[in-house]
């Protein structure tokens, strides 16, 4: 049974509403088509392939940069390839990291096929069994507001599992516009140069 | 680090601290246990212990993006763990190194561990890494400084494999 209410771009694009200065990070699949869709932004850094690493690469991020919010968005199988990552994380503790998990319960990308979490697994539970101070799943658009203000409050780690609807769902004109990885490099740590000076 | 170890884990470690890492994730192993100890025995670096490999490339690929030297430090058998991670490194040119202790080389006792073994540098080769061999405890601190200015200066992935004919069989 689900009840899924939340829309997937909607959600995403409220949730990095006054982003600011956070790197966001993007794992393969439509959560990272998604993003771009609606919040693209210099500092977000949109993994296309080596599924199952986005979680490690926001936890690299966010030891290496203490001083910066880091939220990875992706999602259910992506995470699930790598799930002791959350282990890794909860274990390192950076109170900076958040992963928010967009979950339709399908592997989306290759047709929809029913995913983990369709079966009942529980990744805020794994992610509170491992050590996270919170993590939990929301069902509903107006939760958005709540998960934003946790992110923001910098005391992580920090997960947050949304369920949204089955369908993959793209921005009006929006398709997944797969970028050259070194291109895909270079933008990101153009603009947080850009933005380290900023703050300088 | 335990006062047993050979000589050449502090040189190794030294070099590696020159070089300016300041990030060190790993699976453990026992012939690695020398430079982990002294990582952990140092402010200025952050150890990150992972559950498997391709974590630790995802871990590093992540520093590297900000900026910061990191080492993904492993087994050999942890090798064929990471090659979807692998491409991470290549698609981005992320500068990349990794400290890898053998097993199925040099006097290995277990058989196990010999299919692995065999092809550990040519799964780093085939996932585009510069591979130096480490075998005389003399030139571990040149390979280090080698290996470290090919990866943070040359922006290449680079495995230093330390082969057991240096850091020794383990004996079962």
């Amino acid at each position: 049974m689900s009840n899924n209410i939340i829309d997937r771009l909607d959600f995403i694009r409220d949730l990095l509403e006054d982003a600011g200065d956070m790197i966001v990070v993007t794992g393969i699949g439509t959560p990272g088509s998604n993003t771009r869709n609606v919040a693209d932004r210099g500092l977000n850094f949109y993994i296309s392939g080596a599924m199952g690493c986005a979680s490690g690469v926001g936890l690299g991020m966010a030891l290496a940069r203490p001083d910066r919010k880091v939220t990875v968005i992706t999602g259910d199988a992506e995470l699930m390839m790598n799930v002791g990552t959350l282990a890794s994380i909860a274990v390192a503790r950076p109170r900076n990291l958040s992963i928010v998990v967009i979950d339709n319960e399908r592997f989306g990308a290759t047709g929809s096929q029913i995913s983990h979490t369709a079966h009942g697994v529980d990744i805020a539970g794994i992610a509170k069994a491992s050590g996270f101070p919170l993590a939990e799943t929301v069902r509903e658009q107006a939760d958005v507001t709540r998960v934003r203000a946790r992110i923001h409050a910098n005391e992580g780690p920090y997960l947050c599992v949304a369920k949204v609807g089955a369908n993959r769902r793209v921005a009006p004109g929006g398709g997944s516009r797969i970028r050259d990885g070194v291109m895909t490099k270079f933008d990101f740590q153009r603009a947080l140069e850009a933005s380290d000076a900023g703050q300088a | 680090m335990a006062d047993s170890a050979p000589a050449f884990y502090a040189e190794l470690y030294a070099h590696l601290r020159k070089a300016n890492m300041e990030m060190l994730a790993y699976v453990p192993d026992e012939a690695l246990g020398p430079v982990l100890d002294s990582a952990e025995a140092d402010n200025a670096v952050r150890t990150v212990v992972m559950t498997t490999e391709e974590e630790g490339v995802a871990v590093c690929c992540g520093a590297g993006l900000v900026n910061k030297r990191a080492v993904m430090m492993m087994q050999s058998s942890g090798v064929g763990n990471c090659v979807n991670a692998f491409t991470l490194i290549q698609n981005c040119r992320i500068p990349f190194l990794a400290l890898i202790a053998m097993r199925g080389e040099f006097g290995e006792t277990n058989s196990w561990q010999y299919a692995m073994g065999a092809t550990t540098a040519q799964t780093l080769e085939l996932a585009g890494f510069r591979v130096l061999w480490a075998r005389d405890p003399a030139e571990v601190g040149k390979i280090v400084d080698a290996a470290a200015d090919m990866a943070w200066r040359g922006n290449q992935a680079v495995a230093i494999l330390l082969s057991q004919q240096l850091v020794g069989a383990k004996q079962l």
